[in-house]
């Protein structure tokens, strides 16, 4: 650390050189680093604080800097990175927590002195800057910038994307924006052609990111005072034996599972065999017996595993895994008999080791007659005397309303739930971590400096600094995020850009992020109308029009194949009417009229319309006592549809009208 | 990685007009399996090549692949078992060959439920030590005649649940996405429709109809014979068939052998394509191409003869009657029963009462519309006064005899006619059973034939019963139509 302070100095004078120290010093500090992050682990709030001290730290310096206004701007940009570099370093190493403390009285007296200064001088500037000042470290926090979500990192280059973060904040200079793009656009220039095993394993890496499961918990923003909530949970009834139950809420694809997983990956590296996890999914255990039926396999399988670890002999091997018995009855009380006592008997090397249970799709559960296994769950999870955890995870915000008052009784009421981002910013710094490169994985590439130009042209893409106006990928951010607000889907979007990186090419090619969209269907049931023939079209416009005319809820073949003959008369009619002069009677000769085709061939129109969904089966959707909703659309696709079967169209005329191109003769049919 | 560039060179020449799907392919699947994702959904309505495409692409990646056609599954377990042993038979890693005792004692006997075939496939894999990467196909997901929606879910699960790190799934379905999964964002590769030139490029571009005899097939002439041909066929059929590839297919291979007889009987070379088509023309405008209800004859090859009536014809008189009336039933409103049926004329018809809308329902032809559920009771009914008003026997011309009293017959005639009940003479509920087991008429529901609840709707159409009608003699559309 003492390096620090003189590189930063020549850091502030000039970019290149600080580049070319960075990797060698991050080398030596890789210890250090592997302290931070242990520390990160067991003290997340803290850590969290101090990152948001550099954040104040500098914050202060703005304020010093704008205290001392001048119109030399430039110059005292530079002097403010002086000034803040060394105080930032030096937060780190000491205890975070008393920093905070310091640096909160500092910008205290610095706004206390600041604004009154400010104000002798020019009122309406003054009041502008101290608005700024109040705004800037709230944005802060809510969104975090670079430092946080790379928290392990703590080397120049961070500091200088920190300063790159202020800086639109603070008054703009000019010579400082230019000298940073030139660097950039020299790093890139430089590494136009990367190490091919560099190109490879990044592409692995990134798209291994974008494919598999979200490992950048602690990073996102947006789950991390989640994680802590739920590895705190799981610490303390692996520590204290303590039993807990909770409910985690997210809509599909927020993260859930990759937060518990996380969780529980964690736990393990800290606490290695110390407990046992015990997962369920509603999907694949289907009911209460298949249920338990797992849990006895999983349960057997573990303890095994515990066995084998411990170095027991096979006899212990044999007689360890009997939880599963051929009766289902027998599984259960066995169960319930050897977690209520306690499970020293079944292992030697501890006693009473905990379980956490991990049920997914948790409201589905809620179905099976009297909630047996969730009410013996809650039940364990709160008497026994080993340390039962249980989290349900569901994508129902109603979930707890749905458990029985006796099983709702034995749950702690702790609900924990994943929320959207709220702004585009959020949603970007939250996306991009699966698209951005870790400081670790850089160090392990041939040559580290493609990993910073690949991070950086990330970043430059998303800004589109290449070609001014709006980037594709910040399109596709914007669309997501007004649409859906799906990571997941963003990740599916920038796939096929990653994969298409090779050695000439080395970094992602703007113009591709639109690729996966526009091998999309638009609108399913546009994309139906489109794929229709034109025989099917004239059914389906038929049948509309039948809906249409007689107000019908529902329509059958024979209604339809009436409508459409009378409609093909009357098209026939009206595009040979209107020539009554001798020469066009050559033409009308030759006018082609459409040929009503015969029913039995427009039978099977009609069929495929059926099996396209694009017609109904009559009454499909019913609700029930509780408000469910039963569906039997398409239920039960008989391919065979009869003559006179009501269907209804799930197409309306006006929106068939809409869904026609001009081209398309028939749409003057959509016409009543 | 990415595919190389000369093998997708020969992929698109194999597969035209989907490069851009191909390419979204390969960055979805590859080679290695942790670049791959874990489910893949192809979506695309009709026959567009989707199995096709991927099964090329597969090939030419070289992935170790098992592709199951779902629809040919008829519950979701034989479904299972399918995946399971083509998993395991594609693998290369199932040594002991044709010991299915052992496998059966090692991964359970039956795979009853998803539960089991997860568990199963999780042994067999930690068994064998199988990492390669494996993509299972799972092709007409959709079409699987047991409801499948519950088993997608359980599917894209599957490496969440497992550790079936090298398994990658794609599914092909013609239909819409199931609500089910619609929210999990699986990658998806929608094919579009073709247009009407590419269909014709791809017919043309393989010859797949040959004439059988080597000079002519071996003659350059005959592929181009063989592309005007197809020119004419998507021409003639594009607006039936759309672009559903397999539709015209069937339509080509079905005209082929009737067509290009002149040139095999040698009236016309093979280069004079027009002259064959000239005379091959009705060959085109038949219906009986696209027609699929009518099945060849096994005995004698040829088509079978469409019936128009079904199998009424040979019912004796009274069924027929029978059925005429329950088809009144059915299709005649209960509350115009008075009015139509009833010799009481007082009953004034009320109906034109409100001023009259050009469309209402009450404007729909009945006969177009579904049958509705009628009282035994009130078919009897509606029986009795039908046969009483047109049944041969009752309704004889007498014969001017000047000795007797003409108004002293018709007088008895009335009275008999008064007099008739036609329950008294025949066994009609013998009758009813017997229309019923011939699927003529059909009840609610699955009770006793007899059982007071029960409500019966007739089953044949309006083409059936007009022919039934003019065979007995009956003037149906008076009871119909609505007076004006």
């Amino acid at each position: 650390m003492n390096g620090d302070p003189h590189d930063s100095n020549e850091f502030s004078s000039d970019f290149r050189p600080v580049r070319r120290l960075s990797s060698q010093e991050l080398k030596s500090d890789k210890s250090f680093q592997k302290i931070k992050q242990r520390s990160k682990l067991l003290y997340q709030q803290p850590d969290q604080s101090s990152s948001s001290t550099s954040e104040q730290t500098e914050d202060s310096v703005i304020g010093v800097k704008r205290t001392g206004e001048s119109s030399n701007t430039n110059q005292l940009s530079k002097k403010a990175k002086t000034i803040e570099i060394p105080s930032v370093s030096k937060s780190i190493p000491s205890n975070p927590s008393n920093k905070v403390d310091k640096f909160a009285k500092i910008r205290g007296i610095k706004l206390t002195t600041s604004q009154p200064f400010s104000a002798f001088q020019d009122v309406s500037f003054g009041v502008e800057r101290s608005s700024d000042r109040i705004r800037v470290p709230s944005t802060k926090i809510t969104i975090p910038k670079d430092p946080i979500t790379n928290p392990a990192i703590v080397s120049k280059d961070d500091l200088e994307t920190v300063t790159n973060g202020t800086k639109p904040l603070s008054v703009s200079d000019g010579i400082e924006n230019d000298l940073v793009n030139d660097t950039e656009i020299e790093g890139n220039g430089e590494l136009k052609k990367a190490d091919l095993s560099d190109v490879d394993s990044v592409k692995n890496y990134v798209l291994s990111q974008l494919i598999g499961k979200f490992t950048k918990v602690r990073e996102a923003s947006l789950l991390r005072e989640k994680y802590s909530e739920i590895y705190n949970m799981f610490e303390n009834t692996v520590v204290h034996n303590e039993g807990h139950s909770a409910l985690l809420f997210g809509s599909r694809k927020s993260g859930k599972t990759s937060l518990i997983n996380q969780a529980i990956d964690d736990l393990s590296k800290n606490y290695k065999d110390q407990f046992l996890v015990v997962k369920l999914n509603f999907f694949i255990h289907s009911d209460d017996s298949i249920a338990l039926r797992e849990i006895a396999r999983q349960l057997d399988k573990k303890v095994k595993e515990l066995n084998h670890n411990a170095g027991d002999d096979i006899e212990s091997d044999l007689e360890a895994g009997n939880f599963e018995q051929r009766s289902i009855n027998d599984t259960f009380a066995n169960i319930l008999s050897i977690l209520d006592k306690d499970l020293s008997t079944q292992i030697s090397t501890q006693s009473k080791i905990p379980i956490i249970f991990i049920i997914d799709e948790f409201e589905r559960f809620t179905n099976s007659s009297k909630q047996t296994l969730l009410y013996n769950l809650f039940d364990l999870s709160q008497s026994s005397e080993t340390a039962i955890t249980v989290v349900g995870v569901s994508s129902k915000v109603t979930t707890r309303e749905l458990l029985e008052k006796r099983v709702r009784s034995r749950f702690s009421q702790r609900i924990i739930s994943l929320h959207k981002p709220n702004t585009v910013e959020e949603f970007w710094d939250n996306a991009k971590l699966n698209l951005l490169l870790d400081e670790e994985f850089i160090n392990t590439l041939v040559d580290p400096k493609y990993g910073y130009s690949w991070n950086e042209s990330i970043n430059n893409i998303y800004e589109g600094k290449n070609n001014n106006g709006v980037s594709s990928l910040s399109k596709l951010v914007l669309h997501n995020y007004y649409t859906l607000k799906n990571f997941v889907e963003f990740n599916n979007n920038c796939i096929p850009v990653i994969s298409e990186i090779s050695e000439n090419e080395p970094f992602p090619s703007e113009s591709s992020f639109l690729k996966y969209t526009n091998c999309q269907e638009i609108n399913n049931r546009q994309s139906i109308i489109n794929a229709l023939s034109d025989l099917e079209l004239m059914l389906i416009i038929a049948a509309a029009r039948c809906i249409e005319k007689f107000d019908l809820p529902t329509v059958n073949f024979n209604l339809a194949y009436a409508e459409y003959q009378g409609m093909i008369k009357e098209f026939n009619l009206n595009t040979t009417t209107g020539v009554n002069s001798l020469d066009s009677r050559f033409r009308t000769n030759f006018k082609i009229n459409q040929k009503i085709w015969s029913s039995k061939i427009l039978k099977n129109s009609w069929e495929t319309l059926y099996r396209l969904g694009i017609l109904l089966d009559s009454a499909g959707i019913t609700t029930n006592n509780d408000g469910h909703i039963i569906t039997n659309v398409n239920l039960n696709k008989n391919l065979i549809i009869e003559e006179n079967k009501m269907v209804q169209a799930d197409i309306t005329l006006e929106e068939l009208s809409n869904l026609l191109n001009d081209s398309v003769i028939f749409k003057k049919l959509t016409k009543l | 990685m990415t595919i190389p560039p000369e093998v997708k060179r020969s992929l698109s020449h194999t597969v035209k007009f989907r490069s851009n799907e191909i390419e979204l392919l390969s960055s979805f699947i590859s080679l290695n399996a942790s670049n791959s994702s874990s489910a893949l959904i192809i979506h695309g309505y009709k026959s567009v090549g989707k199995t096709f495409t991927v099964e090329n692409y597969l090939t030419y990646l070289g992935v170790r692949n098992s592709i199951i056609r779902c629809d040919e599954c008829v519950t979701n377990r034989v479904l299972l078992q399918r995946c399971f042993n083509k998993i395991k038979s594609d693998s290369g890693k199932n040594n002991n060959n044709n010991n299915d005792q052992i496998d059966k004692l090692k991964f359970g006997k039956s795979l009853e439920s998803f539960y089991n075939f997860a568990n199963a496939l999780e042994k067999f894999i930690e068994n064998s030590n199988y990492t390669d990467h494996h993509v299972l196909v799972l092709d007409r997901f959709d079409q699987c005649m047991e409801s499948t929606n519950d088993l997608f879910i359980a599917f894209l699960r599957l490496r969440e649940i497992s550790k079936l790190d090298n398994l990658s799934i794609i599914f092909i379905i013609s239909t819409d996405i199931p609500k089910e999964i619609v929210t999990s964002t699986i990658p998806t590769i929608y094919f579009k429709p073709y247009t009407e030139i590419q269909i014709t490029e791809i017919l043309q571009s393989s010859q797949s109809c040959l004439f059988g005899i080597e000079e002519i097939d071996n003659n350059p002439s005959s592929y181009e014979f063989w592309k005007q041909y197809a020119k004419i066929v998507v021409d003639l059929f594009f607006s039936y068939t759309g672009s559903d590839l397999n539709l015209l297919m069937d339509i080509i291979i079905k005209i082929w052998d009737k067509f290009i007889e002149p040139v095999i009987e040698g009236k016309y070379n093979v280069n004079e394509f027009v002259k064959v088509y000239r005379q091959g023309s009705e060959l085109f405008t038949n219906e009986n191409v696209i027609n699929n209800s009518l099945i060849r004859e096994y005995s004698t090859l040829q088509e079978e003869k469409p019936t128009t009536n079904g199998n009424v014809e040979d019912l004796p008189i009274h069924s027929k009657f029978i059925l005429i009336a329950s088809y009144l039933a059915s299709f005649v409103e209960q509350k115009d029963d008075l009015h139509k049926f009833s010799k009481v004329k007082a009953v004034k018809y009320k109906k034109r009462v409100f001023s009259h809308k050009p469309n209402t329902k009450n404007d729909i032809d009945s006969r177009l519309l579904s049958p509705g559920f009628f009282d035994l009771e009130r078919m009897f009914a509606i029986l009795s006064v039908i046969y009483r008003n047109t049944a041969p026997s009752l309704n004889q011309q007498t014969e001017i005899n000047l000795e007797n009293d003409v108004a002293q017959i018709e007088e008895k005639k009335d009275i008999e006619r008064a007099k008739f009940t036609l329950s008294r003479n025949t066994d009609l509920y013998s009758q009813v059973a017997t229309l019923f087991s011939l699927g003529l008429i059909s009840k609610s529901a699955a009770s006793d034939i007899l059982g007071a609840r029960v409500r019966w709707k007739c089953n044949i159409s309006w083409q059936t019963a007009e022919a039934l009608c003019k065979e007995v003699d009956f003037p149906i559309l008076d009871y119909l139509a609505d007076e004006p």
